[in-house]
C-alpha cells in the first residue's frame, strides 16, 4: 500500500511497454556512442584502397564505400554525431523555449503580442525553407545546422511553456509564494517551472525526432556537415551516386538513423502516456 | 461572415508584410557587401560602384524596401548571376513542376487516407487499426530521402520498372510521387483518424444510431461529413508544406522544381534566386493559411464565432 512514489514510478514505467522497448534502443546508441572507439573495427577516415565498394563480408559487415572506408565503422562514429545533434539541439530549443515561454506567460503585455507574434511567423513558414534561408545567412557545417532547425523549432516550446505558465500563475500557491515575499524571478524558476517539468520531458522527446530528421536533411543537402564527416544524411548522398556499383553505401546509414528516430519517437509515447495522461494517443 | 474574412485578411497582410521584410533583410544580413551578395561573386571590383547606384543600394534603406517590394509585385525579382537569366524565367518553369508533384500526390494521399482513417476510427483497437496505426508510425521515422533511395534502388536499379531521374515522360514521375505519398500519408491518415472518433462521440451520431439509421448511413452521412471539414482545410494548409517537403525529393531524382532551384542557388550562393524561391513559397503559405482560415470560417460556425465574438 504505502509505496513510494518513485517506486511507483518505476513500476508504472516498467509496466509501460514502449516505455522500455524506446528506452533501450535509446540506450543501445548511447552505448555505442561512448564505446565507439572499442566496437569500430577501423577509424572512420581510415582508406582501404584496394577494398574499393566491397559488398559486405566477414572483414567489413557493412561493406566499404567508394573511397575503401569501412562502412561500418562509419555508422558507428556517426551515433555520436546523432547525438551531439540531439543535445544541443534540444538544448537550444529548450533554453530558448522556456525562457521565452515563462517571460511571456508570466509578465503578459506587449512583449509577450510580439513575441507571439514572432512565434505565429515561424509557425506560418515551412520549415525547411526558413532553415535553409538561415542557413544561406549563416554558411553550412553541422554546429550551424543544428542552430538553423533550433531557430525553426523553438517557437513549440516556447508556446507550450506559455500556456502552461498563464494557467499556473493564477494558482494560490503562486499567490501564497507571492504574499511570502517571493520574487518573480523565484516565482518562474522555483515555483512555476517544476510544475512545467514533465510536459517539457514529453515535448523534447516528441519534438527530437524531427530534429534529427531534419538537420540528417540539411546535411543530405549539402549544407550540414561537411565530408569526410560520418554523418548518415552526408552518408546517404554519397551513396546516391553509387547506386547501382554498391547499394549498401545508402543503405546502411539510413537503416541507422531510421533505428535512433525510431527508438526516439517509441519512447516518446511511452513517456506522453507516463508523464502526461490527460496527453494519451489515441 | 464579413468581418470574420476582414479579420483574418488583415492578419494575412500583417503576416505578409513581415515576412516580405524578414526576405528582404536576408541581403543585409548576409557575409559580405551586399552589393557583391546581389551581383555575385564574378563581377568585377571596378563595377561594383556603378553596380551599386544601378541597384539602388545607396539611397535610404525604406526607399530600397519599397523599390523592392513594387518590382517583385511585376515580376522582377532580379538576374540570376549563375544562369544568367532573370530570375522569374527561372521561377516560371519550376513553380508549375512543383505544384504538378504537390497536387497530384494530396490527391493520391486523401483518396487512400479518408476511407483507411475512417475505418480505423471506426474499428478502434482493432488488429486492422493496430496494424495501420504501427506502419504509420515507422512512416513517420523513415526520411524521404532515404525513402527516395531506396525507391530508385528497387524500382529503378534492381527490377528497372521505371527510370531513375529526369522528367521527360510520365514515368519519372512515378516514383518521385510514391515517395513523397509515404512521406506525408501518415500525419494525413492520424488527422482523419482523430476527426473521425472525435466525431464517432458527438452526440448526433449517437442520435442518428438511435433513429435506426444503418451503420453505413450513419458513417457517410455524419461522420464523414464534420470530419471532412478539417480535412478540407489541412488540403489547402498542406500545399506550401508539401513544396518544401519535396525539395529533398526533387533534389533525388532531378526534378526541376522549386526545391531543387532553391537547394542548388544555396550551394552556388546565387542569392537573387534564393530570395526569389523563398519569397514565392513563404507568400504562398500564408496565402494557403488565410484561405484555409476562411473555407474553415464557412463550413464551421463555431470558429467563426469565436474569432468575431459573436456578430454575424
Amino acid at each position: 500500500m504505502n509505496e513510494s512514489p518513485f517506486r511507483e514510478f518505476w513500476k508504472s514505467c516498467y509496466k509501460n511497454g514502449n516505455f522500455m522497448v524506446g528506452s533501450i534502443m535509446i540506450l543501445s546508441v548511447i552505448f555505442i556512442a561512448i564505446f565507439a572507439n572499442q566496437i569500430a573495427p577501423y577509424s572512420y577516415t581510415d582508406i582501404h584502397e584496394s577494398d574499393i565498394l566491397t559488398a559486405p563480408c566477414a572483414q567489413y559487415i557493412f561493406g566499404t564505400d567508394d573511397m575503401g572506408r569501412d562502412l561500418f565503422s562509419r555508422i558507428v562514429f556517426g551515433t555520436r554525431i546523432t547525438l551531439e545533434v540531439a543535445i544541443i539541439g534540444a538544448g537550444l530549443q529548450l533554453i530558448v523555449g522556456v525562457l521565452v515561454g515563462l517571460l511571456c506567460g508570466y509578465y503578459g503585455g506587449a512583449a509577450d503580442r510580439a513575441l507571439t507574434f514572432v512565434a505565429d511567423l515561424t509557425w506560418c513558414i515551412p520549415g525547411m525553407i526558413m532553415a535553409l534561408a538561415v542557413v544561406t545567412i549563416i554558411g553550412s557545417g553541422l554546429i550551424k545546422a543544428i542552430i538553423a532547425i533550433s531557430i525553426v523549432a523553438w517557437a513549440a516550446y516556447a508556446r507550450m511553456v506559455r500556456a502552461k505558465t498563464m494557467s499556473i500563475k493564477n494558482m494560490a500557491f503562486i499567490e501564497t509564494g507571492r504574499s511570502f515575499g517571493e520574487s518573480d524571478w523565484s516565482l518562474m524558476f522555483r515555483y512555476i517551472l517544476p510544475n512545467i517539468v514533465p510536459i517539457l520531458i514529453v515535448t523534447v522527446s516528441m519534438q527530437l525526432p524531427g530534429t534529427i530528421l531534419s538537420t540528417t536533411t540539411l546535411s543530405f543537402l549539402g549544407v550540414g556537415s561537411q565530408p569526410p564527416s560520418p554523418d548518415w544524411g552526408l552518408m546517404v548522398a554519397e551513396g546516391i551516386n553509387f547506386v547501382e556499383q554498391g547499394p549498401w553505401m545508402a543503405i546502411f546509414p539510413g537503416l541507422a538513423l531510421v533505428y535512433v528516430v525510431l527508438g526516439f519517437n517509441i519512447m516518446g509515447e511511452g513517456l506522453r502516456d507516463l508523464l502526461d495522461p490527460r496527453m494519451k494517443s489515441q | 461572415m464579413r468581418d470574420y474574412i476582414i479579420k483574418r485578411l488583415l492578419i494575412g497582410i500583417l503576416l505578409l508584410f513581415s515576412v516580405s521584410v524578414l526576405v528582404f533583410a536576408m541581403l543585409f544580413l548576409m557575409p559580405g557587401d551586399p552589393v557583391t551578395v546581389m551581383a555575385g561573386p564574378l563581377a568585377k571590383a571596378s563595377e561594383l560602384e556603378g553596380l551599386r547606384h544601378q541597384y539602388g543600394l545607396d539611397r535610404p534603406i525604406v526607399e530600397q524596401y519599397i523599390t523592392w517590394l513594387s518590382k517583385m509585385f511585376h515580376g522582377d525579382f532580379g538576374i540570376s548571376y549563375k544562369y544568367r537569366l532573370p530570375v522569374w524565367q527561372l521561377l516560371q518553369s519550376a513553380i508549375p513542376v512543383s505544384l504538378y508533384l504537390t497536387i497530384i500526390t494530396l490527391i493520391i494521399e486523401y483518396i487512400v487516407a479518408i476511407p483507411l482513417g475512417l475505418l480505423c476510427a471506426y474499428k478502434k483497437d482493432s488488429l486492422f487499426d493496430h496494424i495501420t496505426v504501427n506502419v504509420t508510425l515507422v512512416l513517420t521515422a523513415v526520411p524521404s530521402f532515404w525513402l527516395g533511395v531506396l525507391m530508385i534502388l528497387v524500382f529503378a536499379v534492381k527490377l528497372q520498372w521505371l527510370p531513375v531521374s529526369g522528367f521527360e515522360s510520365w514515368q519519372n514521375y512515378v516514383l518521385p510521387i510514391c515517395t513523397g505519398f509515404l512521406g506525408g500519408i501518415a500525419s494525413t491518415l492520424r488527422l482523419v483518424k482523430s476527426e473521425a472518433i472525435d466525431a464517432l462521440h458527438e452526440k448526433y451520431v449517437v442520435t442518428a444510431y438511435a433513429k435506426g439509421l444503418k451503420k453505413r448511413e450513419v458513417l457517410y452521412k455524419h461522420v464523414l461529413r464534420t470530419s471532412l471539414i478539417v480535412v478540407t482545410v489541412n488540403v489547402f494548409m498542406s500545399v506550401p508544406w508539401l513544396i518544401s517537403g519535396y525539395i529533398v525529393i526533387e533534389k533525388i531524382f532531378g526534378i526541376p522544381g522549386m526545391g531543387n532551384l532553391m537547394v542548388e542557388s544555396i550551394v552556388k550562393q546565387d542569392f537573387n534566386v534564393i530570395q526569389g524561391t523563398i519569397m514565392i513559397i513563404t507568400a504562398l503559405t500564408v496565402l494557403c493559411n488565410i484561405l484555409s482560415d476562411i473555407v474553415l470560417g464557412i463550413l464551421d460556425p463555431r470558429i467563426r464565432i469565436s474569432v468575431t465574438g459573436g456578430d454575424q
